[in-house]
């Protein structure tokens, strides 16, 4: 149950597939659930990976890292659900996606579920009600002026509690997490 | 230098990126954005992280403690091959969940300040704004029952992990050794050491550590920094919040963690010594972690990990 990856030695235990779950899975799911449109099905469809784990044939391949071999089982996973439910008319643009020979690093959906994630994490380290205010416009779609009356505040304080928090959520997402994006937006910019 | 085009006014970003700017704001972002290179990436992040946000209601969905037991639950169901069953082992184990939260006790005492010391065992301790302090064996804490108007402030010797509850008008003030700490609402774990310095690791939120001998030398320290006051002066270690609290948490987790970092913890953590005699894996990264093992286990499972041999020798485990 242990693999060499370059200097680093992946020892699978339940202790680490516990620690993967709590590091990989909400990413994981949201990842699959481009692919699949319903959420409750990535969610099963993650599980079963995760169940798999234990096995120790299962373990006994991965032969990369723990987070590349979670990322293409998901895949795998992804194709044949798409397969199985003989959809693959529709999805056929997933499949062609999921099929291309890509690892994580490469893979702008996964890139872009991981910025959500940590957007996700960052968010909800937000002060009280920083976050709130925050995730009313951008998640409940209520305007400044709704926030305002629902919260019984002013509508500049809406406004300085949502500058606060792109101020902090910018300063601390990491640079790697958006890089990749740079080169398709900047085109956009008149 | 045209300094003004350095800053752009928070609240007309805000309203381009919302599409409620007038001419006149769209025209000062355009001009700060010709300004510079900076300024142009500054936007981009701001446009990822606005249209981003938008799509991260589904994270609020996905419920990860309920799916843990469906994946423990579907493991089981492997091996029994028992799928009715399911439902029953989901009840069992909320029942479980519910009913540990009422063995919860808070510490009674006389007067105004009350007093908690612990020996060979560790202790919680529940504080009047509702913070939580984890103390360690061999340690004591010293605090009011109800804190000031303007502060609040205990006194700390030997380790404790504290869960402070955020309180923006009541900084909360830790007095360690000869370390005053000051936090307005996060988790972190302090050590004093033998050698009396004084470890302070940041789980999350923001914490600053002075020391009371020299109240120049003062370090702000964020979500995962580790800071450490020895000999009057203050410094910001290299290494990362891991495992500083496994004390408190049974568990131990290494992410392509150099081996020395690793066999340190567990020497921490088990109070035992290694002796690491072998070159050939002293420079290996390591991915492996623990929760609730005993010492047998973890040098058992090291052996495998590593292909090597450990000989235990009185309080010593020397690597061959």
């Amino acid at each position: 149950m242990t693999h060499q990856t370059s200097e680093t030695l992946v020892l699978v235990n339940e202790a680490s597939i516990e620690e993967w779950y709590h590091s990989y899975y909400s990413l994981l799911c949201v990842y699959a659930n481009k692919f699949l449109k319903d959420l409750d099905l990535s969610r099963e469809l993650v599980q079963d990976v995760f169940v798999k784990l234990y096995d120790k044939k299962e373990a006994l391949s991965i032969h990369t890292s723990a987070k590349s071999h979670l990322y293409q089982s998901v895949k795998n996973a992804c194709i044949n659900t798409i397969k199985q439910k003989q959809t693959h008319a529709l999805h056929h643009e997933s499949i062609r996606y999921l099929n291309g020979d890509c690892s994580y690093e490469n893979d702008e959906l996964y890139g872009q579920s991981e910025l959500e994630y940590e957007l996700y994490k960052a968010i909800e380290e937000l002060p009280e009600k920083c976050r709130d205010i925050f995730k009313m416009n951008r998640m409940e779609g209520l305007s400044n002026q709704e926030i305002a009356d629902y919260l019984n505040i002013s509508k500049r304080t809406v406004e300085t509690q949502i500058s606060k928090a792109l101020k902090t959520l910018r300063n601390q997402l990491a640079p790697s997490l958006l890089k990749t994006f740079m080169l398709l937006l900047l085109s956009s910019i008149e | 230098m045209k300094d003004r085009n350095q800053h752009i006014n928070e609240e007309v970003l805000q309203n381009v990126l919302q599409g409620s700017a007038n001419a006149a704001q769209e025209k000062e972002l355009n001009e700060w954005l010709q300004a510079s290179d900076a300024n142009k990436e500054l936007f981009e992040k701001m446009k990822q992280i606005w249209s981003a946000s938008e799509q991260l209601k589904v994270f609020s969905k996905i419920d990860e403690k309920a799916d843990w037991k469906k994946i423990q639950a579907k493991r089981q169901a492997k091996k029994n091959r028992l799928g009715p069953w399911l439902k029953y082992a989901a009840a069992i184990m909320i029942t479980m969940g519910v009913s540990l939260i009422y063995l919860h006790e808070n510490t009674p005492g006389f007067g105004k300040i009350a007093r908690n010391k612990t020996k060979q065992e560790q202790s919680e301790i529940l504080l009047a704004d509702g913070t939580m302090v984890y103390l360690n064996e061999n340690s004591k804490l010293v605090y009011p029952k109800k804190f000031d108007d303007d502060k609040r402030l205990v006194k700390l010797e030997g380790e404790a992990f504290f869960d402070v509850k955020p309180n923006a008008k009541k900084p909360f003030i830790i007095e360690s050794g000869e370390a005053i700490i000051k936090v307005l609402g996060t988790s972190f774990n302090v050590y004093n050491k033998a050698d009396s310095s004084t470890e302070l690791s940041v789980k999350t939120g923001k914490v600053s550590l002075k020391s009371k001998k020299d109240k120049e030398q003062e370090l702000v320290l964020v979500k995962g920094d580790v800071g450490l006051l020895k000999n009057h002066k203050v410094i910001k270690l290299k290494s990362k919040f891991n495992n500083q609290d496994s004390w408190r948490t049974k568990a131990l987790r290494f992410h392509q963690v150099p081996l020395t970092q690793v066999l340190k913890d567990l020497e921490k953590h088990y109070k035992v010594k290694f002796d690491n005699r072998n070159q050939k894996i002293k420079d290996l990264n390591i991915t492996i972690a623990f929760h609730k093992n005993e010492i047998d286990l973890v040098i058992h499972q090291l052996e495998i990990l590593l292909q090597v041999k450990i000989i235990k020798h009185k309080n010593s485990y020397i690597i061959k």
